[in-house]
C-alpha cells in the first residue's frame, strides 16, 4: 500500500461516517486501487463474521426483578427517611430535652444540698399526712378520749417510710368533762389559744421540721380546765395554729413555713415541782465547731454537761451530742440560743410533774423528824435506865437512816426540778459546703493525677510508637515499591 | 418505566452480557440500569438521544462492576492504549479452543473477549448496537477521534485473529 490508500476512511466509510462527497471519493478510489478494495472486502467479510456472535436474552423474570428492585428500593429510601427525622425535629427536640435534663439535674441538686428526700415525694408525704392524721387528732376526738378514759395515753406520730421521726406523749388530764365542753365551744385554733389565754400550760410540745415539708405536732394541756389538747397542723394549716399557741413561725426564703415552737415555761405555782426535759436535733455546718459552742452555751448558762460524744463517719461528716444540766430559770433562754445556733430538724420539750411526790416525800420527812425528835428528847430524859437507852437509841438509828434517805430523795428532786435536761443532737447534713469543697478538692485532684499520669503514659509509650510508625511506613513504602516494580516488569 | 423496558431490556442485557462475560452478572448489571433509570428519571434532561444515556449508565455500571474485581484478581494486564482500563483473563475457551470446536459464534467471542476493554465496548456499540461514531464517543465519554481509534484498532486485531480461520474454513469448505 503506498501512501495515496485510504485504510483509515475504510473503517469510516464502512460504518457510514462519511459526508455524501467523501463517501463518492473513497468509492472513486476503491474502484481503481485493488488493495484498498481488498482491505474494504476484508472489512466487510470481519463485520459479517462478527455478527455470528449472538448474544442471550435476558430471562423471563427479567422486568420483574427490575420492578422488585425498584420496589425495595423505594421502601428502603422510605425507611431511611423515617428513621432519619430531619434537623428540624432533631434540634429542637435535642434542645428540649437537654433543658429539661438540666432543669431536672438542677432541681435534684438543689434539694440534695437542703434535704434528704427529693422535693415530690416530701409533698408528697405532707399531704398524706395532712389527711391522715388531722382528723385523727382532732380536739373532738381528744375530747372524747378524755373524756372516756380521764387520761391521755402516749400516742404516737410517725411521718411515714421516709421520715423517721415520731413523736410520744403521756398527758394526765384528771378532769375530762370540762373538755368535753371546751371543745364543743370551741373548734380548730381558737381551740388551743382559749386553752392558753386561761391561763393553762404547754405540758408537753413537739415540733417535727423538715425541708421543704413542715410538720408540727403540737399537744397542749392545762392544769386548769383538765383538758387535754391536741392538735395537728401541717401545711397552710400550721401558721394559724402554731401562732395560737405563742409559736414563732419564720418564714425562710425557698424553704416554706418553718415553725419553731416556744416551750412555755410551767405556771408554775408555790411549791410546784416540775421536771423538765427537752431533745433538740440540730444540723449543723461544722461538727467540731458545733460541739465545742454547745459547751460554751452551757457554761454561759451555769450549767453542767451530763455526757457529751463526737463521732466522725467514714465520709468525714461529724456528728455526735450533748447533754447538758441547765439550770431552770436558764431553760427557755437556753432553747432560743439552740434555735437559733443550727437548722432545727426535731426540738420536742417535755415536763414530769413530781410536785405530789415532792409532798409526800417532804411529809415522810417532816413525820420522821418528828419521830427522831420525840426520841431523842426521850434518850436524853435521865430517868431512862440503861435497857431504855440502849433501846430507843437501837430504835432511833432506822429512823435516822429514813431521815437520811428521804432527805437525799429530796435533794435529788430539788436537783431535777431545778437543773433542767436537754439533749442536743447534732450532725452534718449528707451534702454540705464542706463536703462540697472536699469532694472539688478530690475531683481536682485527681484529674491533675489523671492528668500527669496521661502525659507520663504518652512519654513512655511514645519511643515504641514512633518506632512502630516508621518500622509500618519502611513496610508501606517497600510494598509500593515492589508493587510498582512488578508492574513495571509485567507491562515489559 | 414499562416502555422503556420494553424497548432497551434487550439491548441493555447484551451489551452487559458482551461485556460482563458472565449470564448472571450482567443481568444484575442490565437490572442496576434500570434501577438507575428510574431513581434519576426526575433529574434526566433531554440533550441527546435518550439511548446514549442509558447506555452511559450501563457502560459506569459495568466499568464499577470490573473495577471492583480488581480486589480479587491475581494479577492485572495491563492495556496498551492510554487512558484504558485494566483487562482480565476470560474464563471462556482461548481461540484455539474455540476453533477446535468449529464454533463460529465462540470463537468471535473469544476473540473480542481478547481484546482491551475500551476497544471492545466501541466494537460493541458499533457492531452490535449500530451506535455511531458521535453517539459511541457521548458513552464512553472520550472524544470522536479516540472512538475511530479505539474501532480501528479492534478491527485490525481482529482481523489478525480472525481472518485466518475465516479463509481457512472457507477453503475446507471448498475442498
Amino acid at each position: 500500500m503506498n501512501e495515496r490508500h485510504i485504510i483509515d476512511q475504510l473503517n469510516a466509510y464502512l460504518d457510514n461516517e462519511l459526508s455524501e462527497k467523501e463517501k463518492a471519493a473513497v468509492e472513486e478510489h476503491v474502484g481503481r486501487c485493488s488493495d484498498c478494495a481488498q482491505e474494504l472486502a476484508r472489512l466487510k467479510t470481519l463485520s459479517e463474521t462478527l455478527r455470528n456472535w449472538n448474544a442471550p436474552e435476558p430471562s423471563a423474570h427479567f422486568d420483574q426483578a427490575v420492578r422488585d428492585k425498584i420496589l425495595s428500593r423505594e421502601l428502603e429510601t422510605r425507611r431511611v427517611a423515617m428513621k432519619m427525622p430531619s434537623r428540624r425535629i432533631l434540634i429542637p427536640s435535642g434542645l428540649l430535652a437537654g433543658l429539661v435534663l438540666l432543669v431536672f439535674i438542677n432541681s435534684y441538686l438543689a434539694r440534695g444540698l437542703q434535704g434528704r428526700m427529693p422535693i415530690g415525694v416530701l409533698r408528697e408525704s405532707t399531704d398524706d399526712i395532712g389527711e391522715q392524721f388531722a382528723p385523727g387528732y382532732s380536739g373532738q376526738d381528744d375530747a372524747k378520749e378524755s373524756a372516756k378514759y380521764g387520761r391521755t395515753e402516749a400516742q404516737k406520730v410517725s411521718r411515714d417510710q421516709y421520715e423517721p421521726y415520731y413523736y410520744q406523749a403521756s398527758l394526765e388530764a384528771p378532769q375530762a368533762g370540762g373538755v368535753s365542753e371546751n371543745v364543743q365551744t370551741y373548734n380548730g385554733v381558737a381551740r388551743d389559744r382559749a386553752v392558753l389565754m386561761d391561763g393553762g400550760r404547754v405540758d408537753a410540745s413537739h415540733v417535727i421540721r423538715d425541708k421543704p415539708a413542715t410538720l408540727a405536732f403540737m399537744v397542749a394541756g392545762t392544769q386548769a380546765h383538765g383538758a387535754v389538747r391536741s392538735s395537728v397542723v401541717s401545711g397552710k394549716r400550721a401558721a394559724n395554729a402554731t401562732t395560737a399557741s405563742k409559736t414563732i413561725v419564720q418564714e425562710l426564703p425557698g424553704e416554706g413555713p418553718v415553725i419553731v415552737i416556744q416551750p412555755v415555761l410551767p405556771a408554775t405555782g408555790e411549791g410546784e415541782k416540775i421536771i423538765r426535759t427537752a431533745q433538740v436535733q440540730l444540723e449543723v455546718e461544722d461538727g467540731k465547731e458545733a460541739y465545742k459552742k454547745l459547751n460554751e452555751i452551757c457554761a454561759a448558762a451555769g450549767g453542767y454537761l451530763a455526757s457529751s460524744n463526737l463521732v466522725r463517719d467514714n465520709d468525714g461528716r461529724t456528728s455526735g451530742h450533748i447533754t447538758m444540766r441547765i439550770p431552770q430559770a436558764k431553760f427557755t433562754e437556753v432553747l432560743d440560743t439552740l434555735r437559733d445556733f443550727g437548722k432545727v430538724k426535731n426540738i420536742a420539750t417535755d415536763s414530769a410533774d413530781v410536785s405530789q411526790e415532792y409532798k409526800n416525800v417532804k411529809a415522810r420527812l417532816d413525820a420522821a423528824m418528828v419521830v427522831y425528835n420525840k426520841m431523842l428528847e426521850a434518850l436524853q430524859q435521865r430517868k431512862n435506865t440503861i435497857d431504855q437507852a440502849a433501846r430507843l437509841e437501837s430504835e432511833l438509828t432506822p429512823v435516822l437512816a429514813k431521815i437520811e434517805a428521804l432527805k437525799n430523795q429530796l435533794e435529788s428532786l430539788d436537783n431535777q426540778v431545778s437543773y433542767t435536761t436537754i439533749a442536743v443532737y447534732f450532725f452534718e447534713p449528707r451534702v454540705s459546703l464542706k463536703v462540697l469543697e472536699h469532694t472539688k478538692q478530690t475531683i481536682r485532684e485527681s484529674a491533675i493525677t489523671a492528668s500527669i499520669n496521661f502525659v507520663k503514659f504518652l512519654a513512655r509509650i511514645l519511643p515504641a510508637t514512633v518506632a512502630w510508625a516508621v518500622v509500618i511506613l519502611v513496610l508501606v513504602i517497600g510494598g509500593l515499591l515492589v508493587k510498582g516494580w512488578i508492574i513495571r516488569i509485567f507491562k515489559k | 418505566m414499562d416502555e422503556i423496558l420494553r424497548r432497551y431490556r434487550r439491548p441493555v442485557y447484551q451489551y452487559s452480557h458482551r461485556l460482563c462475560r458472565n449470564a448472571a452478572e450482567a443481568e444484575d448489571v442490565a437490572q442496576d440500569v434500570f434501577l438507575r433509570v428510574h431513581l434519576c428519571r426526575s433529574t434526566y434532561v433531554p440533550s441527546g438521544r435518550f439511548s446514549t444515556w442509558i447506555f452511559g449508565i450501563a457502560h459506569n455500571l459495568v466499568m464499577d462492576r470490573l473495577r471492583r474485581r480488581r480486589w480479587w484478581a491475581p494479577w492485572p494486564k495491563t492495556d496498551s492504549d492510554p487512558g484504558q482500563d485494566v483487562e482480565f483473563r476470560s474464563p471462556d475457551p482461548s481461540p484455539q479452543d474455540a476453533v477446535a470446536g468449529r464454533e463460529m459464534s465462540g470463537l468471535v467471542q473469544a476473540c473480542i473477549q481478547e481484546l482491551p476493554l475500551l476497544q471492545r465496548e466501541a466494537l460493541v456499540l458499533r457492531e452490535y448496537h449500530d451506535m455511531g461514531y458521535e453517539d459511541i464517543a457521548n458513552v464512553l465519554q472520550m472524544s470522536l477521534g479516540a472512538v475511530k481509534t479505539l474501532i480501528h484498532r479492534a478491527r485490525c486485531a481482529l482481523k489478525e485473529k480472525l481472518l485466518p480461520y475465516i479463509e481457512e474454513g472457507k477453503g475446507a469448505c471448498h475442498e
